[in-house]
């Protein structure tokens, strides 16, 4: 048990960018989805021995814990929710790039921003994720073919906005 | 159709999204690694430090006052105690007696007899001697 104790380190530093990005599909501000990213792992790690696949339980814990945060969430009024997630949107990035490649950024993250939820999740889990579509598949509790058409769906939406948005 | 999907995939994994922070690496070490991560604040250090020279301090002073002869306080009026007297070293029993009733009278007689003069001989009268006696004697000026 000694070599576990560190072991979350690694599952840590291999995906906790694509983790805290993926649980930012459902709050936009960074600090909330540290806190959801913190109680999914912490679920995650000591129940990952009983997971048959344990990096789609990981993100699988994310979402879970990120819907309960918005059903708890929702006390607060829509209106001071909208205004919280477009500061949080506009000050906060999702990724992180050079300074030259900073406008691109933006477009990107605007792109991504208007796919429609369960597309932009397989796009997540699919590029940052590193996830197969059967992991994929696992998290959402969709079927592989599911998740490879929303995928393609979503590319090409993607690909249609940046195009638009880059050739005026 | 496939080639601008391959670019935009590469496009978008090159884009590497936001880190967490340090203090969420942290809030996840106390949760996972409870015992392991021990900050030695300076609040901390103090805290043993002085429950450390209190234990030291506590110690010294068993270890010293253990050996040192009780000396009478200077000035006390209190005069040496008188000595009680030193009785027979094993007075019988109470099961003594009876056995000594049941052989027969007077093997009880007899056992008192034993035993009588040793009380007589040794026993000193001794007057109770209390500090709160002598303070209030001093105070009348009897002694």
């Amino acid at each position: 048990m000694a070599t576990d104790a560190g072991a979350w380190h690694s599952w840590l530093d291999e995906h906790g960018p694509s983790l805290l990005l993926f649980a930012r599909q459902w709050v936009a501000s960074r600090a909330d989805a540290e806190d959801i990213v913190q109680e999914a792992f912490v679920r995650f790690w000591r129940s990952r021995h009983q997971a048959r696949e344990p990096a789609a339980y990981l993100y699988r814990c994310v979402k879970n814990c990120a819907l309960e945060c918005l059903r708890a969430g929702q006390r607060r009024g829509r209106r001071e929710n909208a205004l919280a997630q477009a500061e949080a949107q506009t000050s906060e990035p999702l990724f992180t790039m050079e300074l030259e490649r900073d406008e691109r950024r933006r477009l990107v993250e605007a792109a991504l921003g208007q796919l429609p939820a369960e597309q932009r999740e397989v796009v997540v889990l699919k590029i940052w994720g590193a996830l197969s579509f059967a992991q994929i598949a696992e998290t959402l509790e969709v079927s592989a073919n599911t998740a490879a058409s929303r995928y393609r769906y979503a590319l090409a939406k993607l690909r249609e906005q940046l195009t638009r948005e880059t050739i005026p | 159709m496939n080639a601008d999907h391959d670019r935009l995939e590469a496009e978008l994994a090159d884009m590497r999204p936001v880190d967490p922070s340090p203090a969420l690496r942290e809030r996840l070490s106390r949760q996972l690694e409870p015992g392991q991560l021990v900050h030695w604040t300076r609040g901390r250090r103090l805290l043993l430090g002085v429950g450390l020279a209190a234990a030291a301090s506590v110690l010294v002073a068993l270890l010293t006052g253990r050996n040192q002869p009780t000396a009478p306080i200077p000035g006390s009026k209190i005069g040496p105690l008188p000595r009680v007297a030193a009785v027979s070293p094993s007075p019988p029993t109470l099961f003594a007696y009876e056995q000594a009733l049941n052989e027969s009278e007077e093997s009880f007689v007899a056992l008192l007899d034993q035993h009588e003069p040793d009380y007589a001989a040794n026993a000193t009268s001794f007057e109770t001697v209390t500090v709160s006696s002598l303070f209030f004697n001093d105070l009348s000026g009897d002694r």
